[in-house]
């Protein structure tokens, strides 16, 4: 099993240092002068390219790039915002609570209410619930989430006046960025659960449970669903991985400072250092947390468990 | 009843862990406070500097909080606000400022003759205020209540420059390493709360030298959807707005809402490149004048909200504009007539029309591009972002370009458009010519009001009629507020201190 693990520690690496080859690249190619854009159209030529080589975007690329890989990997440091000057560690730090919070309350709601209503779902099958569940599912699959956001910016701030329209100046201020998200991805782990629990529910064990008695109640949830879970897991934690970066146009339309916000600002504004920085943290995060996952499937799934202890697990 | 108790114990458990979350960066500005005015921002400051701003919210917030010796208003008439009075010598070289006795900073601080030469220096030194400061020389304190700025030459623009230079506390600003997030001037407002991409919070300085402001306090909070900030509005969260083109109609229909347009100091423009290889032909260039229908343009993308252009400056608030001379107008048979005689009677195709996506520019360059096959040119649409916009246009590599400025309110800073030091940054169009680059200059600094408006009347016409830029409209700051609230909106934007409300 530690074979394992450190295999998955070693991809990770890889995949942030792609993702880091890739961003980094990217946004160098992009046009747009970093000193013209810190200065303004205002400034004089000389004092831009006097700023354009203090930030050492005036290097070739190579050099640059070798240069913020060994501030990275020798001193943590990931420079500073070409915008502000503030460092990038200490504005991602500051916006990261914000983002947490989102995708921690909209995974943990869209868990708990995609689960229920899948199980329900599959055992009323054709009930007038599953349509229900399942017609709903569907909507908010396909449905934008800046889109399902207005809707319910315009039901309970403008017309009930129940909730704030924009920020978290208080507590009431995240319930509705929570619900919008929370209602995307109940949706899937809703149709993930559903689907998995109609597979289990048709197989012998589940039938012999039956007939030998066993309460009904008793078999969907501790036997059908364990079972089941394997992949509504996988959704989940697949889910909360893309919740960070894929918070970014809720975080938009609820003017809500999270790391996506500070993305979406840093690439409009080409604010290199700030962009690749919040880049990198959204992808380790994503990388992190599909490690975990795996890792909890590899403990919880036998089969993957075997083949990296032997066939002894 | 499962089910019920299963959706009610979920909302438990929601209402619960919400209530257990801190707010880490967002703070309540105003709590237990009086009522203070809710205002919106589309971006987040950069920097709460007062001599570094490039936004317009930045410029708009630091109005309230720093003051500059003197303002001049949209009509032209200058104020002595830190100054109580000046003198100019008779060469136009020197200003003398005698300075307001007692005028405090937001520290406590009294402001003295050190303060203003401190910041005519800081402003001097700034690559940001290159612009506004390329006329001064120096700046001396002569005693403790009089400071003298000599000017490397006359300057006709330079009283007008002269309001972006605010005066900065020494003491501050020797305190604090940057004053991105901090700030100390002597306006009406203090800054309060500085909360990092949510909101920034002012207070009415106690001490204000004209009296406390009768509104304690402002949140201007960052709100970067368009959408968002009008439901926002409605829905009460917010006093007063800056209304997009989109909602216009509706919103000022509203009896519920006053709603208002002022002249700002902002036109939309089409550049045309005179160093590509086909708009380099004047006549192509005015053909492509006369074939854009700019009125289309206005409802377009100002849904109306504006004023149809034909010279660049407007001349209702810029000092020194005109637009009294035989201008290009909208017509379409000309148009195809000017083309031909460039040689195209075909119609002619002059590669890509650049623009920043999703914003008013790309409405305007697809209503340009609509005029335009009607003369038989044709464009094609390039949207690009705003990072990069700019560059591109900056070294030439466009054929034509829609964007927009407001550059102050005095015909000498169009220069920047037009003339050669200003290559590679704002001369888009890319002329290099010397007679355009020493008119620019003699009038600069000839003091006569009558002999400078005439020297500029023939830069003007022989700059329009070149057809460097087609100005498209004049913008009007077009706002919203909720009744009881009565905004007093100018140059700066919202001027909260003359506001009043009930």
């Amino acid at each position: 099993m530690t074979k394992y693990i450190i295999r998955r520690l070693l991809l990770t690496v890889l995949v942030v240092f792609g993702v880091i080859l890739i961003v980094f690249t990217i946004l160098s190619l992009t046009p747009g002068d970093p000193g013209r854009l810190i200065l303004g159209s205002k400034a004089t030529q000389a004092a831009v390219d006097q700023l354009n080589h203090q930030l050492g975007v005036d290097q070739p690329f190579l050099v640059q790039l070798w240069n913020y890989l060994k501030n990275i990997v020798l001193h943590f440091d990931f420079g500073k915002s070409y915008t502000n000057g503030e460092s990038v560690i200490d504005a991602i730090s500051a916006c990261f609570p914000v983002t947490l919070k989102l995708a921690l309350f909209s995974a943990l709601f869209s868990s708990i209410i995609g689960v229920v209503l899948g199980v329900i779902s599959a055992v009323k099958q054709y009930s007038a619930l599953d349509n229900v569940c399942s017609v709903s599912a569907m909507f908010f699959a396909s449905a934008p989430d800046f889109w399902v956001g207005l809707m319910l910016l315009s039901v309970f701030a403008l017309k009930l006046h129940w909730l704030p329209s924009f920020g978290i100046k208080s507590e009431l201020g995240y319930v509705l960025p929570v619900a919008t998200l929370t209602l995307f991805c109940a949706a899937g782990i809703l149709r993930m659960t559903r689907s998995s629990m109609l597979d289990v529910v048709n197989q012998d064990y589940v039938r012999t449970a039956k007939a030998k008695g066993a309460e009904s109640r008793k078999i969907i949830w501790k036997h059908a669903l364990k079972n089941a879970l394997l992949p509504v897991l996988t959704a989940i934690g697949m889910n909360f991985g893309s919740l960070f970066g894929g918070a970014v146009t809720t975080e938009m339309v609820f003017s809500l400072p999270g790391v996506g916000s500070l993305l979406i600002t840093a690439v409009k504004s080409k604010d290199i250092p700030l962009a690749m920085g919040s880049t990198i943290f959204l992808a380790v995060i994503f990388s992190l947390i599909m490690l975990v996952v795996d890792i909890i499937q590899a403990f919880v799934d036998p089969r993957v468990k075997a083949r990296y202890t032997g066939g002894k697990g | 009843m499962k089910r019920v108790l299963v959706l009610i114990m979920a909302a438990v458990m929601l209402l619960s862990c919400l209530a257990g979350c801190g707010t880490d960066k967002a703070q309540d500005p105003d709590d237990g406070a009086a009522k203070v005015l809710e205002l919106e921002m589309n971006t987040f400051p950069a920097t709460l500097h007062p001599h570094e701003f490039t936004t317009i919210n930045e410029y708009c917030i630091n109005y309230n909080v720093y003051e500059p010796l003197t303002y001049v208003t949209d009509d032209g008439t200058v104020q002595n606000v830190l100054a109580e009075s000046f003198e100019v010598s008779e060469d136009g070289k020197t200003y003398t400022y005698k300075l307001r006795q007692g005028v405090k900073f937001h520290n406590g601080e009294t402001m003295t003759a050190d303060d203003v030469v401190y910041s005519f220096e800081a402003a001097i030194n700034d690559p940001y205020m290159a612009t506004y400061v390329s006329a001064i020389e120096s700046a001396a304190k002569v005693d403790d209540s009089t400071v003298v700025v000599t000017l490397k030459a006359p300057s006709s623009a330079y009283v007008r420059m002269s309001k972006y230079i605010t005066i900065l506390n020494k003491k501050f600003c020797e305190e604090n390493e940057s004053l991105v997030s901090v700030a100390c001037g002597t306006g009406p407002y203090m800054l309060s709360n500085y909360t990092d991409g949510v909101v920034i919070g002012l207070t009415a300085f106690a001490d204000y030298w004209q009296g406390v402001a009768s509104i304690p306090g402002v949140n201007y909070n960052y709100i970067a959807d368009t959408a968002t900030k009008t439901m926002a509005f409605e829905s009460g969260d917010l006093d007063f707005i800056t209304v997009p083109e989109a909602d216009w109609d509706r919103i000022s229909s509203n009896t519920a809402y006053i709603s208002g347009s002022t002249t700002q100091d902002l036109v939309y423009w089409v550049v045309l490149n005179s160093a590509d290889d086909i708009l380099s032909d004047v006549l192509v260039r005015q053909a492509v004048y006369c074939a854009i229908n700019k009125e289309d343009a206005l409802l377009v993308a100002g849904n109306g909200a504006g004023v149809v252009a034909n010279v660049m400056a407007d001349p209702s608030i810029i000092e020194g504009a005109t637009d009294d001379f035989e201008y290009l107008t909208y017509d379409v048979e000309k148009a195809k007539e000017l083309l031909a005689q460039a040689g195209y009677p075909d119609g002619v195709d002059l590669g890509e029309i650049c623009y920043i996506g999703g914003t008013t520019y790309e409405k305007i360059a697809v209503s340009v591009q609509s005029s335009l096959a009607q003369a038989g040119i044709t464009v094609a649409l390039k949207a690009t972002d705003d990072s990069a916009i700019f560059g591109d246009l900056a070294v030439g590599n466009f054929n034509m370009g829609v964007l927009g400025s407001g550059l102050g309110r005095d015909y000498s800073l169009y220069s920047q458009l037009y003339t050669t030091p200003y290559l590679g940054a704002l001369d888009l169009c890319q002329l290099q010519d010397s007679s355009v680059d020493e008119a620019f200059a003699a009038a600069a600094v000839t003091i006569d009001k009558a002999e400078r408006e005439a020297m500029y009347k023939d830069l003007i016409t022989k700059l329009e009629t070149g057809a460097y830029y087609v100005p498209v409209y004049y913008a009007s700051y077009i706002w919203a507020a909720h009744p009881g609230f009565t905004p007093h909106v100018d140059d700066g934007g919202l001027q909260i201190y003359y506001c009043t409300m009930e």
